[in-house]
């Protein structure tokens, strides 16, 4: 079937939202990535993702060894102007990102300033598989009490990542897809923490 | 030939637009993130703030449900609903428990809502901290530094003047221990109902260009101060005239008749429903 550009966007907004709203919370978006087959360059979801968010009035940036062709697919797609990471509205992580690029890439990206928060990089990160078990817990918004992490993160991620988020209200939100067309996303308020440790300090 | 509308009557270009503003309001709770706003088949001031969130969310199974201060039958709920009917074909509901997005002028409904429904509200003024700062570059620049010595010295004139809070509606609330928020001007009845809620909240401000958010289970505090706890609306010793219900924000009225004032639920819903119930059991139970 044919990937619907109203109601499949529509649906995967929703979901995305609902993770955006609650942190940790794996939400399923199957039905319309198995439509997206056309899709060769990355996972469908992350295509989904970038339909949903992406057009010509934002800027993106992608990482990785197949960036060329992933930016191709993404400019004929929804227009969206191809910049560097330091400036980019949205930035792409593909599935082979080498760890070290990925967080230099954090560290460098557009946070938001105090009087402008919502000027801040959004990051769609493609994971292995989301739902397998990791070291991390969540809480913050969004979350009652807490939250299992919704995919393994290393311990210099969630290091890099706290840094550049400790400022709120300035920080950046990431949305995490994977292969099976599954989506989450921890946004700036989350506070990720190791499970063994009840309140983690840098 | 008659074109058929386009689905949920905005394009998807501004979809997108409201979209990704609707996202960062969510990750940043409380911020008013500004939107471009589109033109609506409405007046601004009228909630069209609400009404572009609605659009932006609405897709062929939901159920919605659209109320203006607590009934579902005025002027501007029923036009909002016949709008939504008319360009997604997507049912509309009055009872709380069926709808899964509720959009609502300046009332959070009496039935609990679940992690299921979102509840979109229109609001008319979304800066709290507007009445004594014009600028909105100054309101900028004093929500990035967290001063909010005016919010605090507004209420502390209130309560010099006249030994309390005079607020009313859209009393301020501390968002998540950062933002100060105007909660819509929803009754302060309603203001705890906000913390730790178990649904997605929408703020949407047409005419101000502005959309923010409560994410579900997060904190809101009524500003108040330590000797002047805040408080909601009284109606203690005071009941629903048709279905005598307690506990809820009620209507006062004045019968000319009589020369007496009577209460009424303002939840029109909320009301027929327990009257349903009540004639209901009366049925059940009757014998002759």
């Amino acid at each position: 079937m044919q990937l619907d550009s109203v109601h499949d966007i529509q649906k995967v907004y929703r979901e995305l939202l609902q993770c955006m709203a609650r942190p940790g919370k794996i939400a399923d978006i199957r039905d319309s990535a198995a439509k997206a087959d056309f899709v060769r360059e990355c996972h469908p979801a992350t295509f989904l993702v970038i339909q949903t968010l992406l057009d010509a009035e934002v800027t993106f940036h992608v990482l990785g060894e197949r960036k060329d062709a992933i930016r191709r697919k993404i400019e004929d797609y929804t227009f969206a102007g191809h910049t560097s990471a330091e400036d980019a509205d949205y930035i792409i992580a593909p599935a082979e990102t080498g760890e070290p690029e990925l967080l230099e890439a954090i560290r460098g990206c557009r946070a938001g300033t105090l009087e402008n928060p919502h000027q801040s990089a959004t990051w769609i990160i493609e994971a292995g598989a989301l739902g397998g078990s990791s070291d991390w817990k969540l809480s913050g918004p969004g979350i009652r009490d807490e939250a299992e992490a919704p995919i393994a993160l290393s311990e210099a991620f969630v290091r890099t990542r706290s840094m550049k988020t400790q400022e709120f209200p300035t920080g950046i939100d990431l949305i995490f897809t994977d292969g099976d067309g599954l989506i989450s996303s921890i946004p700036r308020t989350t506070a990720i923490t190791a499970k063994e440790e009840s309140a983690w300090v840098m | 030939m008659k074109a058929e509308p386009q689905f949920a009557f905005l394009d998807e270009g501004s979809k997108k637009e409201i979209r990704r503003a609707t996202l960062k309001a969510v990750a940043i709770p409380g911020y008013q993130v500004p939107f471009a706003s589109r033109e609506m088949p409405m007046a601004r001031g009228w909630g069209t703030g609400g009404l572009q969130l609605t659009c932006s969310l609405v897709g062929k199974d939901d159920v919605l449900k659209v109320i203006d201060q607590g009934a579902d039958e005025s002027v501007n709920a029923v036009s909002i609903k016949k709008l939504i009917r008319a360009t997604t074909g997507i049912p509309v509901t009055e009872r709380t428990e069926e709808a899964s997005l509720i959009q609502s002028r300046h009332r959070i409904p009496e039935v609990p809502l679940t992690k299921d429904q979102i509840l979109v509200l229109q609001v008319p003024m979304p800066e709290p901290l507007r009445k004594y700062e014009k600028k909105e570059s100054v309101t900028k620049r004093l929500h990035a530094e967290s001063e909010y010595s005016g919010a605090w010295l507004m209420l502390f004139e209130q309560i010099m003047k006249y030994g309390r809070t005079t607020t009313g509606a859209d009393h301020p609330v501390l968002v998540n221990g950062r933002y100060v928020m105007a909660p819509s001007p929803i009754p302060r009845f309603d203001n705890p109902k906000m913390d730790h809620s178990e649904a997605l909240i929408l703020l949407g401000a047409g005419r101000e260009k502005k959309i923010y958010a409560v994410p579900p289970y997060t904190e809101i505090r009524s500003l108040a101060f330590e000797d002047h706890p805040f408080e909601g609306e009284d109606f203690s010793g005071k009941s629903c005239r048709f279905c005598g219900a307690t506990g809820v924000f009620l209507d006062e009225l004045y019968i000319q008749e009589t020369g007496m004032t009577e209460h009424q639920c303002n939840d029109t819903s909320h009301c027929a429903d327990r009257l349903g119930r009540q004639e209901e059991k009366e049925v059940q139970h009757a014998t002759i």
